[in-house]
């Protein structure tokens, strides 16, 4: 059997249609024979080996789709040249890319007629050839409807779409933020611990693949409260031979405000250890400020660089300095390096260990200035009780928490404390009320605040454990701290320390864990902030200063009277869970020109279930002053207007004393009122018949009003008809 | 360097550019170049970025700017996309050419109305703003082209627009329930906030919706309560469609807002954030449905998540 549509009248008959002598050019035969709804179907062979599969590229609107092949049978070709040839190609709507799609979809709305023949829109050519099929006639008679083609291509975008929600949405979010905080801000800075990747010395010493993580996971709790282990949540137990996690580090720590990390910087005698996350940062010029503190103990065993135990020596003679302070020229150079007035920033974790730190310094400045820096700025540690950075040639200190906090044990306090434990318990919050108490020192001194700390997971029983710790008593502290780095400190030296950033084995990061989430950092956020500053700055103050005629005690008081106030209307709100409300709708003075009057029918009207909470049926007068809320319940009852709610309904006041002063107000609440057709008789188009309204007076100029409400006109887009409520509003 | 809100006064008579990305729209851009050309601001530029079209509008805009209608602009600059790059990127391209102070757009098939430039910009130096807009007004040019339910979102549109405007406490609440500004083309904003944002996103609907929300980060926008833009309807803009691109593009402008407004505190002290309206804020957010993408930008995390303990996360 032939199809009409392969035997088309001689007129129009394609020589690639000829099926009567093969031997005529062209070297194909063929031709698209079906098309519905992007599907797209015929025949196509070659003449001279007619079993060969024929390759076929296909356009719509001239954008390339997709190349297909002929190979489907095709019982008709196959009669007329006597082989099953395979002749067949099919192209589903699915093979168009939502790429494709989309610029097809620009290109058919750009189209003028919304009929099309499918000339205009379809092309199936012959691979490596000029030659296009034809259409058969059948295809050429039925013009193309754009409007039905384009739901289609707009389906192809959309489950594509669905499929790539997430990364086409992360990456539009995550563009780059450009705001720069001003120079004279705190500047957070992090300790960063980089054992978070195993090396051949780790191997050696504590078996293969030992990491920070090793200690981690095997931390035990000792009483009930105490939380253990830590469980990192965002990044998990990440390796940092992965690039990928030293960039969320720094994405995450710069979106709460850490202006830089301070990379420990494991140097003994001329041997590195874990510097490849810092090498990293200077090769790929990562976005964040970093500083290197020495950490300029032996390492040993015990991790306290005890002499016991030692698995890696420093030596701390004089040509090792000199070798020290070459090795860092390099990291001095990256413009990510922190710098005060010039000089990079260095600080020496136990700078007692030198042996003669005075002329170890002083040669650390040569060298570094006969590099180019103005100068070395040198910043000791505060570890194992030292406190006096001038005597040891440091131009300041660095305070580190716990080590030089004043905190009793409270051991005995515990309950339910595991008998095995022999370490000792302090109390945070006594840390917090000691370190805000604690008075400014008389050398430049950088403050440092630890989110909590606990080592047991090194040490197990034997670790000590500081209690108590939460996000909030931690954001006091460094609030604090940030208050008196203002006072304190030069704009261009204005930094706040951190321990840590990722001391897990040790309790304190910042970093997100299971319990705490991003807590800590929102807390070093909140803690920067200026009103968090202004809060800090007022606490620090004498109660008789005066703050122009005020005292400041005065000031305290009045501020925190307002934010207990705003905190407890909070809870009230948040125990209503969503039952508040939304904002009344503002009554507004509407410019009559913007709307043109139309006359409803005769009986047409607002019925009013509630007026202000009374039924609404007996009230005629209503008094209201402008400080009251308007609220309306009821339905509309106009028969002849189909009320869908798309279209929008107002409430209207108009005055019944100033001719043309009317207000109008949105009405946000739609009901469908299946009770009222049903009980009335009324068509589905009344159905949305029921509203809710609560109105705003302020703007209403003193006076009396008739309530109406004012509905639009499906199709038009300015027509208003006025139904009555029959209630006079008078406000004063 | 800080940014200073309302810079720009101090210039008398700024120049004012404005872009037209160009499209299709060669039986509208006669209307829409003589609105723009009877505007009674005098200091006016014309950046027209004809965006590949498929019809003459771009020999149509470029002869009929080399007539003397042309030289009423202080400036004249049109050019042409060699492939098309879409509303977003063209806009963006056009601001680059521009070398106005104050910048607004219009699109190819809508009108300014005569006194729009000089009532916004008025209106904007005396609040001392670098973002203005108006209201707008929508004509049906389709004919019967349109469904009573396509019709129905701009049914009493201005009127709509005016109160949605004054529902909130601010004009910046009003724009985070929804985009109050309505379009590109009826916005006015300095260069300086322009750079600050750094241009429109690469957004296929929302990407005015974008920038505006980013704008309140550093002022409070000033709207003028007079329609002043003519939005015209017609069948080419009939079957919106891709409407599955605007889920993804809400949520992409608002977490990009409320990450905007989490991180740091705003510069303009009326901008909706939890730094400026403590407790409101929240609140605000919870009762328009947007806490599930105010709890992730504030690292919360949602019920769902498993890496972090049920009641802290809670």
């Amino acid at each position: 059997m032939v199809p009409a549509s392969s035997v088309p009248k001689p007129a129009k008959i394609s020589p690639l249609q000829d099926l009567k002598n093969l031997e005529a050019a062209p070297a194909w035969r063929g031709c698209v024979d079906g098309f519905s709804e992007w599907n797209i179907r015929g025949w196509v062979f070659s003449t001279k080996n007619v079993m060969v599969p024929v390759s076929l590229d296909i356009y719509i609107c001239g954008i390339h789709v997709t190349t297909t092949t002929s190979r489907y049978g095709r019982v008709d070709i196959d009669q007329i040249i006597g082989l099953p040839i395979k002749a067949g190609f099919q192209v589903s709507a699915q093979a168009i890319s939502s790429e494709a799609a989309t610029r097809i979809f620009d290109a058919l709305k750009a189209l003028d007629k919304a009929e099309q023949p499918i000339e205009n829109i379809v092309a199936v050519k012959i691979a490596d050839s000029d030659i296009a099929l034809p259409f058969s006639n059948k295809v050429r008679s039925e013009k193309i409807s754009v409007s039905t083609l384009l739901p289609i291509l707009d389906a192809i975008v959309g489950t594509r779409l669905r499929n790539e929600y997430i990364r086409v949405r992360d990456q539009l979010i995550s563009g780059p933020s450009v705001y720069e905080a001003d120079a004279d801000a705190v500047k957070p800075i992090a300790f960063y611990l980089p054992q978070f990747h195993p090396f051949p010395e780790n191997n050696e010493w504590w078996g293969e693949g030992f990491t920070e993580w090793t200690n981690v996971v095997g931390a035990k709790s000792f009483f009930s409260e105490h939380h253990q282990p830590h469980v990192p949540a965002d990044f998990g137990y990440y390796d940092l031979r992965v690039e990928d996690v030293q960039r969320q580090q720094i994405d995450l720590a710069k979106r709460y405000g850490i202006q830089g990390f301070c990379y420990y910087y494991y140097w003994f005698s001329g041997k590195k250890l874990m510097t490849m996350p810092i090498d990293r940062h200077v090769e790929q010029n990562l976005d964040l400020d970093f500083c290197l503190c020495w950490a300029n103990e032996n390492w040993s065993r015990r991790w306290d660089g005890s002499e016991s135990d030692v698995l890696m020596a420093q030596r701390h003679v004089e040509e090792d300095d000199v070798d020290f302070i070459n090795s860092c020229i390099d990291y001095f150079k990256s413009e990510k390096y922190i710098k005060i007035d010039g000089a990079p920033l260095l600080l020496v974790y136990r700078i007692s260990l030198l042996q003669n730190p005075l002329s170890t310094i002083a040669r650390w400045r040569q060298i570094v200035r006969s590099h180019g820096f103005p100068d070395l700025h040198v910043s000791m540690v505060e570890s194992f009780g030292l406190n006096d950075p001038n005597s040891y040639g440091c131009n300041s200190s660095c305070q580190f928490p716990p080590h030089g906090v004043v905190s009793p044990e409270i051991n005995s306090k515990i309950k339910e404390l595991d008998p095995e434990y022999r370490g000792k318990i302090y109390d945070y919050r006594e840390v917090v009320r000691s370190e805000i108490a604690r008075p400014a020192a008389d050398y430049m001194q950088f403050r440092c605040a630890m989110p909590s700390w606990d080592n047991t997971s090194r040490k197990g029983k034997d670790g000590n454990i500081f209690a108590y710790s939460s996000p909030e008593l931690f954001e006091t502290w460094l609030s604090y701290l940030c208050a008196q780095a203002r006072t304190n400190l030069p704009p261009e030296s204005r930094f706040v320390f951190i321990n840590a950033w990722n001391e897990w084995a040790e309790g304190a990061h910042l970093e997100p864990d299971a319990k705490h989430a991003h807590g800590f950092l929102g807390a070093v956020r909140t803690a920067l902030s200026h009103d968090r500053g202004v809060m800090a700055a007022l606490d620090m103050t004498t109660g008789n200063e005066q703050i122009g005629p005020v005292r400041a005690a005065d000031v305290k008081i009045l501020v925190e009277k307002m934010w207990n106030a705003n905190h407890q209307l909070q809870r009230i709100i948040k125990n209503y869970e969503g039952a508040i409300g939304d904002r009344a709708s503002p009554f507004v003075q509407v410019n009559s020109q913007w709307y043109r009057s139309e006359k409803g029918e005769r009986g047409d009207r607002v019925w009013l279930d509630s007026v202000n909470g009374r039924p609404g049926h007996d009230t005629r007068i209503l008094l209201l002053s402008k400080q009251q809320n308007l609220s309306l319940r009821g339905w509309i009852n106009a028969p002849a207007i189909a009320l869908s709610p798309s279209l929008p309904v107002f409430a209207c006041l108009e005055s019944t004393e100033t001719k043309g002063l009317s207000y109008f107000a949105t009405i946000y609440d739609r009901e469908p009122r299946e009770d009222i057709i049903g009980s009335l008789n009324l068509t589905e188009s009344s159905l949305w018949c029921g509203f809710a309204l609560k109105a705003d007076l302020q703007g209403v100029a003193p006076g009396a009003y008739r309530i109406s409400l004012m509905l639009s006109l499906p199709g038009d887009l300015k027509a208003m008809i006025s139904v009555p409520t029959y209630v006079e509003l008078v406000v004063s | 360097m800080t940014f200073i809100p309302g810079n720009w006064t101090a210039i008398s008579d700024p120049l004012v550019s404005v872009v037209i990305p160009s499209y299709n729209h060669e039986s509208y851009l006669y209307e829409c170049l003589k609105s723009v050309s009877d505007q009674s601001y005098a200091n006016i530029e014309i950046i027209l970025v004809d965006d590949c079209s498929a019809d003459d509008s771009f020999a149509f805009a470029t002869n009929l700017l080399r007539t003397p209608f042309g030289s009423r602009f202080s400036r004249v600059d049109v050019t042409k996309n060699d492939v098309n790059i879409g509303a977003h990127a063209t806009i963006n391209k056009g601001i680059e050419r521009a070398r106005g102070e104050l910048i607004t757009v219009i699109n190819s098939d809508d009108q300014f109305l005569p006194d729009r430039i000089a009532s916004i910009v008025r209106e904007m130096k005396r609040s001392r703003t670098d973002v203005g807009f108006s209201l707008v007004n929508v004509v049906n040019d389709g004919g019967d082209a349109f469904s009573d339910e396509e019709l129905a979102p701009f049914v009493h549109f201005t009127i709509r627009q005016a109160l949605n405007l004054q529902r909130d406490v601010t004009t910046g609440f009003s724009l985070l329930r929804q985009n109050v500004a309505v379009s590109t083309g009826n916005m006015v904003f300095s260069r300086r906030i322009y750079n600050e944002i750094g241009g429109f996103l690469s957004l296929k609907y929302c990407h005015d919706w974008d920038f505006i929300l980013q704008s309140l980060f550093y002022c409070e926008p000033t709207a003028i309560l007079q329609p002043l833009y003519n939005y015209r309807l017609h069948p080419q803009n009939s079957f919106k469609g891709l409407s599955h691109m605007a889920e993804v593009e809400t949520e992409v402008v608002i977490r990009r807002f409320f990450r905007r407004v989490i991180d740091a505190a705003p510069l303009n002290s009326l901008c909706p954030s939890p730094w400026t309206w403590p407790g409101y804020f929240e609140q605000f957010v919870a009762q328009n449905g947007m806490s599930r993408f105010f709890d992730r930008e504030m690292g919360r995390g949602m019920k769902s998540w498993r890496i972090y303990d049920r009641q802290s996360a809670a």
